[in-house]
């Protein structure tokens, strides 16, 4: 029996050595990593990192921990793994051979208490251990002997208004200071001091201004007392997880935020978030699968190397970013495959190995950088060091090996941009979806170019504003006229382009062209059909060729239809909606002269939609309030050439114009609510029949 | 017609029960019956081979003998044992102590003494059970032994859940196989079997040294005392799930078990047991002891009727519900059966042993075209499909990547060098492209001219070049298909379609288009009708998914599994052409010239202790075994020191194109291959390995040693030999010293 137990162990330690010394275990993975850019996720892409070694309790030579809640390694590389079930903290070596258990605790005075059902441990520089003994309702600092130093109890303070006090989380800082999540408290991190006492909460979070909330809050004070004690309560979000950067400064995840941002908060000495990107911290998109949204959950969170490491216990993944919120790549997936977990809890790294602990599987997984990982970090290092140039060569390593990386694009860029390469440091910025970059390096790349070309440059410009004025201009028109006839000799006149003749003066002259026209009875159908076509390829125009730096859109993702939503099918709604009110409330203005007087006034905003196509791709980002000036003169003008059309059109009164435009958005609204219904009922049709087929074939 | 085949088999039925019992009622049911079959005038008996039986073990009685094998029962509980005369060595039904194992209770207990496991549905309950042999079937009186020529046929009556499943153990000439008789079992209550596990506990080891070998992907090491007991058993389906399948998402990527076999290695014997019957069923399952039982094994499991899970109502609603639709009768393929090879061998030896008894199993299919002689391969694409919005018009337009021209200057650099390195084509077709049936060679204007392909072929030398084809998908009808006609049914009747999915939230891509799932007979025309339209008989093929995909057609005359396994395999080599086949399962392999995108590993599961490259083992030597490629990977260099670690050919994507035009392309591959990075570098790494793989063009791969840590040494049939060392230190090899992460040809 017991050469059999002796022939166990040797093989255990065997097997442990094995697993030790395979430190370049060649592996496949069992999960698919992925990149993300501003307009596509799920981009293919080679291993970030890899697995290389898995553990359980039984093959480090313990018992199986059944329900591990956390794990720790100290300064000596000593692993600590939290057993809540079993009452007990479970201790291995820096090879992860099993040295004991710590489950009783004792005072110097001889007093004994046992852990129950402790969630979390850190283990202090000192070599203290600090433990979330969260069924007793307390945190304890011990040694490795299970002498208890301190306890840190529930606060005795006004401001801890939680009815009960469950430490899940636990660390300190340089200083001393002990830091601790509890569950169910969401006023921020529990602050105390070495002897114990209560200092307050620290980076209470805050609860984010939405339109629901603002919405709620009106219904709230309408509400009987009873109503509102129902209503759902706005407080802040709880903090999950924490850890002490290697900078010092404390990182904190929430699983559930109310706007999915800031999940991972890094937070100063004042509590406030410092992180640089935070809004980066989700998956950017979220899924929506059968009605159900999947977000991005971090439970845990790790930081090594200037890497922060969060664990996503929804997907089962590990998102790894640089210090600036870049995402620089993702490991893990659900399973039962080595790399692959059932339910990850908790993310600790050790030297350049990051670990995963499996609470389902009760497990630990090793994960080491690949090849492609290694040169990003890399890459990021110099990058971040300010040695763009040095940092050339692995940003092109990485591009060899995965095309779909934007950060590498952006790199490049740099060097490019520090080496005075600017039109090529534009087309990697580009590749890159890096617009602000992209905005700093085109500003030198067309100093250069307006220093080569400014004659020309002027020309153009020039010709341009002249034409502009002199086809706003009707005496010049009618010169132009009188001119082309002369030109055919003696031949009559050739009528101008209603376009030209009925449009351009009214663009200046509204009041009195408006009224000449109204007298004239005009109506165009072909000059609105113009208009509206204008109106429309203005639209698919700035869609496509609006300057990347303002291009909010994806120009190889958009359909005709949605800008026939947007432009046209507006148009059309109010032509038959106010043309509907006012012929119900004596409005003068046929359905024709409604729609072209309507469109008349749209030519404006059409005119410097199209300038402001043309200058978004010569402007930088800093001159943006230039583009935006632009574009609102176009929206004012046009507004006043509709005020005054309106009013002519119908022949009302100013109060009455704006009057007959409130209800005829209303009308807009009713046609809206029809055609919904139309649609839903035809939809549900459908689905009935559709429901009903498949029943029959599964039969 | 439906019911006159249920009509028939009522009436066989009914034939079977009185053959069985007498007079075919329910109450007959619980009569037990043994035969006991005299033996003592063999036992002195030599066999042709010129061995002795060893005398009985305790409790059993001598059966036969044929060749080194003989077989003894315990005719009263059907527990036999299998002597291996060569060695003496005995290879129990179930372990013999398995009543006194400390480590097995309950239920675990019983199963460890069954010979066979079933699982049932109750058609009232809708409940899948798991049943075993001895408490159902021997601990109830319901066992029935017939002795045999060469053997026992012994029916498990199961008394309560009321079936009876006939089972032959006959002795073959390296060994002995079980078959059940899936088409004479009888079902009379209202449970229906929907799984049946054969000897799971044949051979089980309990000691500290050896192994169990699993087909999955390249093959993959279970070592005994691992202390596994806290992951999950090993179980896999053979050649993958059914492909009609679809899954709603795909959280992970795995491996298939290409190959219907596995192994039990002990301290000094072992097996290989091959599903020679009924693979296309077949599961291969394994549990290390601690999982259960003190036990170490490995065994087949073969489904007798299939299940497929169905979605009543629109896809996005909330309301909507999955169904398990189950297959009303069971599947025709007479029998299943496994074959147990008997090896002397050790945990050293074993490996080598099993592949050389597969090799021997499949000798006699080689392809019928001399080897190919490229030592390194590259696969290209022609183009991808992209939509992008001209002035607002969605437009789908190629995107060319290689065209025919810049390939053509490709070879014609690697030709005038004098490299042998081949060259994958995909993506070039106009139909591929589009998603329409790949039936004849209209090539993409964007990839280039029907004049640049006659270039590029004139270029390629004999088996250099290959084309790639997939007549199994199809997502646009053309004039020649429609889809929807020509697609599997699948049980509901609803025609098959197979999904991409996307890698950050593994449900199906609504991006790209669902593709039709074809018919075999149909993608075959397809497939003849393309190879007809090559006009040079030097053109490869290679075929994407033929040979790793496998399906049932619920049509009215389709096909199932087993004839579609059966059909892939006369596919190939009738026409004298070179056929690349995409990873391909072991019945289409046999036929391919080469086999690419062959895995370096397993699914490593947890319960998976080392990759081995059993595959490359059993295929290699008259078929050219091609790694997935290698840029493709997070880790390029170790990849490739484990391409050659696995005896595999290199593979490289490489594309003429710029990288930036390789980003946001959408597809699952080609994402890091440009030209700009990738030109020198394949080529250094053609020279690092070419003279390895010219000295073992033809020749078998006939061993693979653990030298030490992360170093490897694979054997050739000549003698040629290369030792990896994937580790960070240099390791004296018996040839001298191997750099760290390095590689040592031994002529």
């Amino acid at each position: 029996m017991v050469a059999k137990a002796a022939k166990r162990v040797a093989g255990i330690l065997a097997l442990l050595l094995c697993l030790c010394l395979s430190l370049t275990v060649q592996a496949d993975t069992p999960y698919d990593t992925y990149e993300s850019t501003v307009w596509e996720s799920g981009l293919a892409a080679p291993d970030f990192y890899k697995p290389i070694s898995g553990f359980t309790g039984t093959q480090m030579g313990s018992e199986p921990f059944t329900d591990a809640e956390d794990f720790t390694f100290d300064k000596d590389g000593n692993l600590y793994i939290v057993d809540a079930l079993n009452n007990r903290i479970g201790i291995y070596d820096a090879s992860f051979r099993f040295a004991g258990y710590l489950s009783e605790l004792h005072t110097a005075e001889g007093e004994t208490s046992r852990l129950r059902q402790p969630k979390s441990l850190y283990v202090a520089d000192d070599g203290y251990l600090y433990i979330a003994d969260t069924g007793n309702s307390r945190c304890v600092k011990v040694d490795k002997d299970g002498l208890l130093v301190q306890s840190f109890l529930m606060p005795d303070s006004a401001s801890y208004t939680a009815e009960t006090y469950e430490p899940i989380r636990v660390l300190v800082d340089a200083n001393g200071m002990v830091y601790i999540i509890s569950d169910n408290v969401y006023q921020g991190v529990l602050m105390y001091d070495q002897q114990g006492v209560f200092q307050g909460y620290y980076g209470s979070p805050p609860v984010r201004a939405s339109l629901k909330l603002l919405a709620d809050r009106f219904w709230k004070s309408i509400m009987s007392s009873t109503q509102r004690e129902q209503f759902a309560q706005y407080v802040p979000v709880e903090y999950d997880s924490m850890t002490l950067g290697e900078d010092g400064y404390i990182y904190v995840v929430s699983a559930y935020t109310d706007s999915q941002t800031e999940q991972i908060r890094k937070l100063n000495a004042l509590g406030s978030n410092i992180l640089k990107y935070t809004k980066d911290f989700s998956m950017g998109k979220t899924l929506e699968y059968k009605r159900i949204k999947w977000y991005t959950r971090f439970s845990d969170v790790a930081m090594a190397n200037g890497l922060i490491f969060a664990l996503d216990f929804q997907w089962q993944r590990v998102y790894v970013y640089d210090s600036d919120g870049n995402r620089l790549g993702v490991f893990g997936t659900q399973g039962e495959q080595q790399g692959a977990f059932r339910q990850a809890v908790a993310v600790e790294t050790r030297g350049n190995t990051v670990y995963v602990l499996d609470k389902s599987k009760g497990s630990i997984t090793g994960f080491t950088l690949t090849e492609y990982g290694a040169t990003i970090v890399e890459a990021v290092e110099l990058y971040n060091r300010g040695d763009y140039t040095e940092a050339i060569e692995p940003w092109s390593r990485v591009l060899a090996m995965s095309a779909n990386n934007e950060l590498a694009y952006t790199g490049i860029a740099e060097a490019k941009l520090k080496l005075g390469e600017y039109k090529e440091a534009v087309e990697y910025f580009r590749l890159g979806n890096s617009p602000e970059r992209e905005s700093v390096a085109f500003s030198y790349y067309r100093s250069d170019f307006l220093r080569q070309n400014i004659g020309w440059v002027f020309a153009i410009l020039g010709i341009v504003l002249v034409s502009l004025v002199l086809l706003t201009e009707k005496h010049f028109l009618a010169f132009l006229s009188r001119a082309l006839s002369k030109a055919r000799e003696g031949k009559p006149p050739r009528r101008m382009p209603a376009m030209v003749t009925a449009v351009f003066p009214t663009m200046t002259s509204p009041i009195r062209n408006f009224n000449e026209l109204k007298f004239k009875r005009y109506s165009s159908f072909s000059l609105t059909l113009l208009v509206v076509v204008a109106l429309y390829a203005v639209h698919v125009f700035k869609r496509q060729f609006y300057g990347f730096r303002f291009n909010l859109y994806n120009p190889d993702e958009f359909s005709l239809l949605m800008v026939f939503a947007v432009t046209v099918f507006p148009f059309l709604l109010f032509v038959v909606s106010n043309w509907a009110v006012c012929a119900l409330t004596n409005g003068e203005g046929k359905f024709g002269e409604v729609a072209t007087f309507t469109a008349i006034s749209l030519v404006p905003y059409i005119l410097f939609q199209a300038v402001a196509v043309v200058f978004s791709n010569a402007l930088l980002l800093e001159e943006q309030a230039f583009l935006s000036g632009l574009e609102v003169v176009g929206v004012l003008w046009s507004l006043v050439l509709f005020f005054h059309a309106q009013r002519i059109v119908h022949n009302f009164s100013t109060g009455k114009v704006l009057g007959m435009v409130l209800l005829s958005v209303l009308g807009i609204a009713v046609i809206l609510i029809i055609l919904l219904l139309i649609f839903a009922l035809g939809q549900q049709v459908w689905y009935f029949v559709t429901t009903i087929y498949s029943e029959l074939q599964y039969r | 017609m439906r019911n006159i085949r249920k009509g028939l088999a009522a009436v066989a039925t009914v034939c079977l029960l009185l053959t069985l019992g007498g007079c075919g009622v329910v109450e007959e049911f619980s009569h037990p019956s043994v035969e006991r079959v005299s033996s003592v005038e063999a036992l002195v008996a030599y066999t042709d081979m010129g061995y002795l039986p060893s005398m009985a073990p305790e409790g059993m009685e001598y059966i036969c003998s044929l060749g080194y094998v003989s077989l003894f029962a315990d005719m009263t509980t059907g527990h036999f044992a299998v002597e291996d005369m060569r060695s003496g060595q005995l290879y129990y039904s179930v372990p013999p102590m398995a009543a006194q194992d400390e480590n097995a209770y309950g239920t675990y207990k019983k199963r460890l003494q069954s010979e066979i496991w079933v699982n049932d549905l109750s058609t009232d309950e809708g409940v899948l059970k798991t049943r075993n042999s001895w408490e159902s079937s021997n601990e109830k009186g319901g066992l029935v032994i017939e002795r045999l020529e060469n053997g026992l046929r012994v029916w498990y009556k199961f008394m309560e859940e009321l079936y009876a499943i006939p089972v032959e153990y006959t002795l073959c000439e390296d060994g002995f196989r079980a078959t059940v008789l899936m088409d004479s079992i009888i079902e009379q209550g209202d449970r229906q079997i929907y799984s049946i596990s054969v000897l799971p506990y044949f051979g089980a080891q309990s000691g500290e040294e050896g192994w169990l070998l699993v087909p999955d992907g390249s093959g993959a090491r279970i070592h005994f005392s691992s202390e596994k007991q806290e992951y999950a058993p090993y179980t896999q389906n053979l050649y993958g799930s059914d492909y009609l399948q679809t899954p709603d998402y795909m959280a992970n990527r795995q491996e298939a078990c290409y190959l219907p076999m596995l192994g039990v290695q002990g301290a000094d014997s072992g097996f290989l047991a091959i599903a020679d019957n009924g693979a296309a069923y077949g599961n291969v399952k394994a549990l290390a002891d601690g999982q259960y039982t003190s036990y170490n094994t490995a065994y087949f499991d073969f489904d007798t009727r299939v299940k497929q899970d169905a979605l009543i109502g629109n896809v996005n609603a909330f309301t909507n519900k999955t169904v398990v639709l189950y297959e009303e009768g069971a599947i025709g393929i007479g029998s299943t059966s496994v074959r147990y090879c008997l090896l002397e061998s050790s945990p050293e030896t074993g490996l080598k042993e099993m592949a050389a008894t597969a090799r021997a199993y499949y000798a006699g299919q080689e392809p019928a075209v001399s080897p190919l002689t490229n030592a390194l391969y590259v696969s290209t694409a022609g183009g991808y499909r992209t939509k992008t919005s001209v002035l607002g018009i969605r437009m789908e337009l190629t995107h060319p990547l290689t065209t025919f021209r810049e390939a053509e200057a490709w070879l014609q650099e690697v030709n005038q060098a004098g490299l042998s390195i081949g060259m994958v084509y995909e993506n070039y077709l106009s139909a591929q492209l589009r998603g329409k049936a790949e039936n004849n060679l209209r090539v993409d204007a964007a990839v280039g001219s029907n004049a640049d392909l006659t270039a590029l072929l004139e270029e390629a030398g004999q088996g250099q070049l290959f084309f790639t084809v997939d007549p199994l998908t199809v997502e646009k009808a053309s004039w020649t298909l429609s889809p929807i006609k020509t697609a599997v049914l699948d049980m509901a009747a609803m025609p098959v379609q197979t999904a991409a999915y996307r890698r950050d939230t593994w449900f199906a891509n609504a991006n790209m288009s669902k593709s039709y799932l074809l018919s075999l007979p149909v993608a075959t025309t397809l497939l003849d009708a393309f190879v007809e339209s090559l006009p040079s008989a030097k053109a490869g093929v290679c075929l994407d998914a033929l040979g790793n995909k496998l399906y049932a057609d619920y049509a009215e005359n389709g096909l199932s599994k087993a004839e579609m396994q059966a059909g892939v395999g006369d596919l190939l080599g009738v026409d004298g052409r070179a056929y690349m086949m995409n990873c391909a399962n072991d019945y289409a392999a046999v036929g391919a010239a080469a086999l690419i995108n062959v895995p370096g590993y397993s699914s490593r599961y947890d319960i998976l202790d080392e990759d081995v490259p059993f595959y490359q083992m059993v295929f290699s030597g008259s078929r050219q075994l091609i790694s997935k490629p290698i840029n493709s990977y997070g880790d390029i260099e170790e990849e490739y020191l484990n391409c050659l670690r696995n005896g595999m050919i290199p593979h490289y994507q490489w594309v003429q194109a710029e990288p930036s035009e390789l980003q946001n392309t959408g597809l699952e591959s080609y994402f890091g291959c440009s030209d700009t990075y990738w030109h020198d570098e394949i080529l250094t790494k053609y020279e690092a390995c070419q003279s390895l793989f010219r000295e073992t063009t033809g020749q078998a791969i006939v061993d693979y040693r653990v030298l030490a840590d992360n170093v490897y040494e694979t054997v050739w049939a000549n003698g040629v030999s290369v030792v990896v060392n994937l580790s960070t230190e240099p390791y004296m090899s018996e040839a001298g010293q191997v750099a760290a992460r390095s590689f040592v040809v031994v002529a």
